[in-house]
This record gives structure tokens, sequence and C-alpha cells, in this order.
């Protein structure tokens, strides 16, 4: 177990930078979710903590111990790949006994780690097997198993649950949640899935090329973002941004953003809209209206509030305090 | 799951196959039932009469020495052409792997030998190293060592094991090359990660996971070391000297078209088919099983 730091580091390709100086401290055992869209440098950044990737300035510290130019296995780290990385010609228990059996481990302290970790895993019927004849579930278990039987300071994921069907990776999510807490080791987590990034940070990320946008406890962030891009990112459906000129008292120029849930349908609107179309979710009801500028706005209501017609022209209005405002650049400059 | 294609008639998929089995039957099966056949019986001097012998060709040939040598010889050949082509081209195959600049040019350059004919190829090696005229003869007489061929037998069948493995070892990369390419980086990176230094790598995840790319290799550098070879091993040394690298085919041809002892070709022709078939039932009978796919 261990904190994580990371100063002004940065990473170019040749000429292109792709990382521009993110400063980052994670705290023992804390669980940190970077979260951005593809492209953004997340996985380079993740990368760089395990020493995969070169560091081209900046410092990454692991337990105190500035890293830049360790082996990755001397970094005492684990990872889970996107693609899970398992050793397709070896069993499920040589594959989690590997790092185990390099390190000279005695033989009688492999099987009792790899077992405890099957048993947590609920790996034990299927140690035998080859990756090959386990399901997508079974095998990111397995990854997870690899990473758990080595005891790492630091766990990092990248992309655990991408490759699997929505249902298990719900389940999975929990799980991985569930394991950190047990084991309670700091974890480094980049998806970029930003329901994953919620549910199971302790604080997260927000990246945006090359920058962290925004870095903080996942309810935060999503009640306070301090740049466009964060509230575009993070929620879904994704907060409305509107033209300040349209309100009267603002500057055109600026813009503001009001999540679905805070819009409310009235006679007697602060805007007139025409309701595009609907998706009624059961639970809630999402409405799509569209601006007189033309522009698409989204307001989320209850199941139980009445469903308007497509085609009908109707208010839509919400609260100062749910109004943020952003500048021309996309900078947070406070409530309306 | 059912993947085939599965055809509504029959007279389609006979015309689809018809002209590889025309190929076959005509240089395979033709010759090969002409090689059995031819092999029972001795023709007179003058190739007027053949005379009905049995098995007596294959009995004359296993009490020759000369011939059981050849079978020592051809294992020696084929052992050393597969070991040194596959060895040198998976060392030159991994250090391709981990090039990034000019990786195109490396493999572009590594991969001309294989265009070059086996005949041309053993005149080029014979060129370097004859005795008189040798670039390598003349320097390695600098050195103080006195090449010499045409007389030592151990030296000739080191010429004709390079010059047969020099043209292979492209082909040989060029199956290692992609067959490293398609191990997933992921599986490295994570085994780095696990405390997996390169030759720990390479033995343990590396290796396996090239082990059909091998396996391939294995059985097409065989066949080629068995077969192919006669090109460079007839430009350089005539099978000489003393028989010191006549292999089984070289034999087939010395003894049928010099000797003009067809029986005993013939003969010798049936014995290399009948330990064809062996090697290969063989190889993937046995070998196959510790391959993982």
């Amino acid at each position: 177990m261990a904190t994580v730091t990371l100063q002004n580091v940065r990473k170019s390709f040749g000429k292109t930078d792709v990382i521009h100086g993110i400063d980052l401290d994670i705290a023992d055992g804390e669980f940190i979710v970077i979260v951005g869209p593809s492209g953004c440098g997340k996985s380079t950044l993740l990368r760089m903590v395990a020493g995969l990737e070169t560091v081209t300035s900046g410092e990454v510290k692991i337990g105190g111990r500035l890293v830049n130019d360790v082996e990755p296995m001397d970094r005492d780290i684990a990872m889970v790949f996107q693609n899970y990385a398992l050793y397709p010609h070896m069993s499920v228990f040589d594959n989690m006994a590997y790092g185990l059996k390099i390190a000279k481990t005695p033989r009688s302290e492999i099987e009792e780690r790899v077992a405890s970790a099957a048993e947590l895993l609920q790996l034990e019927p299927y140690l035998h097997r080859k990756p090959r004849e386990l399901s997508g579930g079974q095998r990111q278990r397995v990854a997870m198993g690899r990473a758990i039987v080595r005891k790492p300071a630091v766990f990092l994921f990248d992309e655990p649950l991408s490759n699997l069907d929505a249902k298990l990776r719900v389940q999975m999510r929990l799980e991985i949640k569930a394991l950190q807490r047990k084991l309670g080791v700091t974890a480094l987590y980049v998806t970029h899935d930003q329901v994953e990034a919620m549910t199971l940070a302790d604080r997260m990320v927000v990246m945006n090329s090359g920058v962290a946008d925004q870095i903080g406890k996942p309810l935060e962030v999503y009640a306070d973002p301090q740049t466009a891009f964060v509230g575009g990112f993070i929620g879904s459906p994704p907060t409305n941004f509107l033209n300040a000129g349209l309100i009267p008292g603002l500057a055109t120029g600026n813009t503001i953003g009001i999540r679905p849930e805070h819009l409310t349908l009235r006679a007697d609107g602060r805007l007139q809209t025409t309701v595009a179309y609907t998706e009624a979710l059961g639970a809630e009801t999402l409405i799509h209206c569209r601006l007189p500028d033309g522009n698409q706005i989204t307001a989320r209501q209850d199941a139980t509030q009445r469903i308007p017609a497509e085609g009908e022209s109707i208010g839509i209005t919400w609260n100062d305090g749910d109004a943020m405002l952003f500048d021309a650049g996309g900078r947070r400059t406070g409530q309306v | 799951m059912e993947k085939r294609v599965t055809f509504k008639g029959i007279w389609l998929p006979i015309l689809l196959v018809l002209p590889q089995i025309v190929i076959t039957a005509v240089f395979f099966f033709y010759p090969a039932g002409q090689a059995v056949w031819q092999s029972l019986f001795i023709p007179d001097p003058f190739g007027l009469s053949m005379q009905w012998v049995g098995l007596g060709n294959f009995e004359y040939l296993f009490s020759d020495p000369y011939y059981r040598a050849s079978f020592v010889t051809t294992a020696v050949f084929s052992i050393l052409v597969t070991v040194v082509s596959m060895g040198v081209a998976l060392y030159l195959a991994l250090l391709a792997d981990r090039l990034i600049k000019g990786a195109g040019a490396y493999r572009t350059l590594l991969i001309w030998p294989y265009a070059v004919a086996p005949a041309v190829a053993g005149v080029l090696w014979l060129f370097m190293f004859n005795t008189r005229v040798g670039v390598v003869s003349w320097y390695l007489g600098v050195l103080g060592y006195d090449w010499n061929h045409v007389l030592n037998e151990g030296e000739a069948m080191g010429l004709v094991v390079v010059s047969s493995a020099w043209g292979r070892i492209s082909y040989n990369f060029l199956f290692f090359l992609a067959g490293l390419q398609a191990i997933p980086k992921s599986v490295i990176e994570a085994a780095a990660i696990d405390g997996a230094h390169f030759w720990t790598r390479f033995r343990t995840i590396v290796f396996p996971l090239l082990s059909p790319t091998t396996f391939f290799l294995l059985v097409v550098n065989i066949i080629y070391a068995f077969f192919e070879t006669f090109g460079v091993i007839h430009t350089i040394t005539s099978g000489g000297p003393q028989q010191a690298t006549t292999i089984l085919v070289y034999k087939v041809f010395s003894d049928g078209f010099v000797g003009q002892d067809l029986g005993s070709s013939a003969a010798q022709s049936v014995v290399l088919l009948f330990l064809v078939s062996i090697l290969t039932v063989v190889q993937f009978k046995f070998i196959e099983r510790r391959v993982h796919y």
C-alpha cells in the first residue's frame, strides 16, 4: 500500500505533446478514476505510472520514491489490461502464479496465495482451465486474480470492463469496488465511461486533451463542474448548453449549462420550445425540445408527470441557482 | 459452429479441385508409381529389357555401406540446416521486432536472399570459399587457416549447410516476425510487470506462443533440407569429398543418372517416399500435441 504522486507530468511522442503537465496526489488506499474521451491521454498517463511509457518531464512517485527510471517490475504495481492480457498457453493457476514463480516464492506460499485469490474471485472451479475456455467475465476475474496474488502497493486498471457486456459490466464494477475496499490497496482506474467513474471513484480526474480539467469527489464534480467540458462529459444525458444571449441580462458569447433534471416544463417558461421527441424510460422520461434558434435541449422528468405530445409548444424553466455560467473559453465563471 | 461452405451440386466442387488433382496425379502419383514399379526390376545396360528381381534392389541397397552412410549424412545435414536457419532467423526476428526506426529497410534486406535460386546461392558461396580464388578462403589463409572443402569432409559439410541455410533464413525470418507481431503487446507488458526480464519472457511467454510457427517451420525446413538442397550440393560439392555430402536425394540422382543404375535409384526413391510419410505422420501425431494453438 502506498501513495502515488504525480508532479507536473508531461508526455510527448516526438513533437506531439500528449500530456500537458498533470499534478495529482493519491492518498494511501484511495480509489482514483481517470475519466475522459478516447485520445485524451488517460491511458498514457496510467502507462507512465506503470512504467510502460517513459516520462518526458515531471516526477512520478510511488510510496514517496521517485520511479521515473524504475522498471515496471520494480515499481510494486499490478495492472489489469483492457484485453486482460492473460497468458494464453497457461492455466488459470499458472497465470496467477507466474509473477510469484519469477519472484522465486516458495511453492507452498504460491499455492496458498493463488488459492485465496481464487476463493475471493470465485475462480476455484476453473484453476486448471486455459483462458480460452473461460467466459469474458471469468477472464476478467483471472486478470484481477493475477494482480491480487502479487500483493502490490498500487493497482492499475486500464479500461478493464470495456470488453464486457452491459450487465456484466455493472456486476464487475461492484465487485472491483468491493475488492478494493476489502484489500485497501491504492487504485488508479482509467475509463471512458462516466458512470463507472461516478460509481467507483473516491476522487475522479476528468481529462480533456492531455489536461486534467478537474479533480474531485464525483458528486462535487457533478454538481460543480469547473469547465464546460466537464459539465458536458459527466452526467447522462449531458448538460444542456445554451447561448447566454438568449437570456435577458446576460452577455452573448458566454454559455450557460443546465442539467436535464433541473429543467421543468411549464406553460409559462423562460424559453418557449417545441417538443421534438420524447423517450419514456420507465422511471423517468427524457424530453428533447427544440429552441427557437434550432438548438436542442433535453429535460428529464419523473414518470409520474405528464408526457407532452411531440410537436407540442411548451415553455421551459429552471432555478437561477442551477444554471452554470461558462465564459467563451469554456471556464466556469459562476452561477447566473 | 459450422463454418464450412456447402455446395448444392457435386460438379462445381469437382471442377474446383480438378486442377490440383490433375497436377498431383501427373507430377506425383504417376512418377511415384513408376518409381515403385521400376524398383522391382533391373534394366539391361541398353534399356531394351527389364529383369524382375523382386526386392533384390532393396536387399542390395541396405547391404551397401555407402547407402547407410548416406542416411547419417542426411540426418546430420538436415538437422544442421534446420537448426542454423531457424535459430538465426528467430534471433534476427527478435531484434527486428524490437526495432522502431528503419524496421522496413531492415526487413527488406533480410528478405532478399530468399529471392536467390538455390543453385545461384550455391555458386555464390562456392566463389567466396573457392580454394584458389575465394575471398573468404583467402582471408582464412591470411589468418593461418588452410580452407579446402574439396578435400576436407567437415569443411565441405559446413559449406553446404551454411549455403543451404542462408537462403532459408529469410523465409523463416518472415514467419517468425509475423508470429512475434501476432503476440499481443499487452501480454508482453503484463509479463514485464510480473517481473520477467527479456530472456525470461522469451522462454516462458514468447517462445511457447510462437510454437505453432516453430512447428510449421520445422516441418517445412526438414522437407527443404531433404529435397530442395539438391541444387546447392550439386554446384558446391557434387556430393563429395568421398560422398561426405551425398544426402539421400543426391544419391538418387548420382546413382540413377550418373551411375545409370536405374533400379537402385528407383528403390532409393521408394525408400525416401516411405521415409517422408513416416516423418510426416510422426510430426503431426506427436509433436503437434505439445503445441499451443
